[in-house]
């Protein structure tokens, strides 16, 4: 259970931080802190008919499955390979934008062009590495369908968002 | 060798005189991209909409300024207003009294303003200061003034030649200016400054890896494949720093001129050139 709650607090997060991505470098202002966070709050709150989606197919490959107890702790150990590879890579990436927090214009942007820049270029191959981790640990159909589709739907809400993105 | 060329450069003239748009003809924006060897840049020109031979006004009009409020990603990650702020402060305090009026720092080449828009909003410059942003393209003047407005922000945008102005400076800035001039008018670029007490010039600074490291960055942050383009391009025209300490020196004798070099990753560098200040002098 706990890793469930862990994995979709980090969806939340990398929902919030699409937000972010997506928003940027389309408004010119100089006082973008409202816009920001608006973005932020939009990725937060749009990934979560994603998970919820996520969430109603795991329940429905329980609901049919005909060892639906043995399925639930092979999901759960799925949650938590896909923990391993990505708690690392968010660490990473929240100790940075923390690092932020910081006034020193030089860090600010050694965190921007060693990291976050570099990380945001990983995210996709993170993304599907964590999928792939979780499968392998279970060659079963149902968690092979369960990983293929965790992956089309985190590899398609940034390209999502940016179609519905408010115009500024 | 000849120095690669910029698809926002090509794609847009000016009347010397009048400085209003000239029509550009597309094929001759390909072909000289082909003649350069930049076959890239000569597929992005050739996807551009044109009339009766003629690049669309209206669509490059609306490009520059999405391209210029993408680019404006590269001033806000690398803090173009923060390290500006930190030269000009100073500057303006020592000036303070030995001009008749408020400190005039003219924006040569401002593009949307973003500099001048973060001064006017962060830099606590103070009330003597003058904020007025110049270029040469009236569609980015007016989208900067409308910015500035949106955000009631204490500045002035004005169509024109910066370095023609009658009112004139007292500090002349730029950031992302100086890679466009060619280089055998560097010199006269700061001769025409010589009314002014300082300049300030921020720029891309060239080194081995400048244009790997540009080409990540406008890989990761750009969307549009002419700021992708662009932004690789002046990483690579940039020009080292001998060069400008040597035109600088030229064009405004007499100054102290010195490079500061930015210390983020080395990606920029900053001309700094200051009239010496009299003994005696308030």
């Amino acid at each position: 259970m706990l890793s469930a709650l862990l994995l979709y607090a980090l969806a939340t997060v990398d929902g919030a931080l699409v937000g972010y991505r997506v928003a940027s470098g389309r408004s010119a202002l100089v006082d973008k802190g409202s816009y920001y966070w608006r973005s932020i709050l939009r990725g937060a709150l749009l990934v979560q008919p994603a998970i919820g989606v996520a969430v109603f197919v795991a329940v429905l490959l329980l609901l049919v499955a005909a060892d639906s107890g043995r399925l639930t702790l092979e999901l759960v150990g799925m949650c938590q390979r896909m923990l391993q590879v990505y708690v690392p890579y968010a660490v990473v990436v929240l100790v940075m934008l923390a690092l932020r927090a910081v006034p020193s214009t030089d860090l600010r942007v050694a965190t921007s062009v060693t990291v976050l820049g570099p990380a945001t270029a990983l995210r996709p191959y993170v993304m599907v590495a964590g999928v792939l981790w979780a499968a392998l640990a279970s060659l079963r159909p149902e968690i092979l369908l369960m990983a293929t589709f965790l992956a089309a739907l985190m590899l398609a809400f940034e390209p999502l968002l940016e179609r519905r993105r408010p115009r500024v | 060798m000849a120095r690669p060329l910029e698809i926002s450069d090509l794609i847009v003239r000016f009347d010397s005189a009048t400085l209003e748009p000239l029509p550009v003809s597309k094929s001759e924006v390909v072909a000289a991209l082909v003649a350069a060897g930049d076959l890239s840049a000569a597929r992005i020109v050739q996807r551009l909409p044109e009339r009766a031979g003629h690049l669309d006004e209206d669509f490059v009009k609306h490009l520059l300024v999405e391209v210029h409020c993408e680019i404006q990603r590269l001033a806000e990650e690398f803090q173009h207003g923060q390290r500006m702020r930190a030269i000009l402060a100073p500057l303006v305090a020592s000036m303070r009294g030995s001009v008749p009026r408020p400190v005039r720092v003219v924006d040569v080449g401002c593009g949307t303003g973003y500099v001048l828009r973060w001064l006017a909003k962060f830099g606590a410059l103070g009330q003597d200061v003058e904020l007025i942003g110049v270029d040469f393209n009236r569609d980015l003047v007016e989208e900067a003034a409308r910015l500035a407005a949106e955000e009631g922000l204490d500045t002035r945008f004005e169509h024109g030649d910066a370095l023609r102005r009658d009112e004139g400076a007292d500090v002349y800035i730029s950031t992302g200016v100086l890679h466009h001039i060619e280089l055998e008018k560097l010199a006269g670029f700061f001769e025409r400054q010589r009314d002014g007490q300082a300049a300030v010039h921020f720029d891309f600074r060239p080194s081995r890896l400048a244009w790997l490291g540009s080409w990540v960055f406008h890989q990761l942050r750009m969307r549009h494949p002419l700021s992708r383009h662009d932004g690789v391009v002046s990483a690579l025209r940039a020009y080292p720093p001998e060069t400008l300490l040597r035109a600088a020196r030229r064009g405004l004798p007499g100054f102290d001129v010195s490079m500061r070099d930015d210390r983020a990753l080395a990606a920029f560098h900053i001309l700094v050139a200051r009239r010496p200040i009299r003994e005696g002098r308030c």
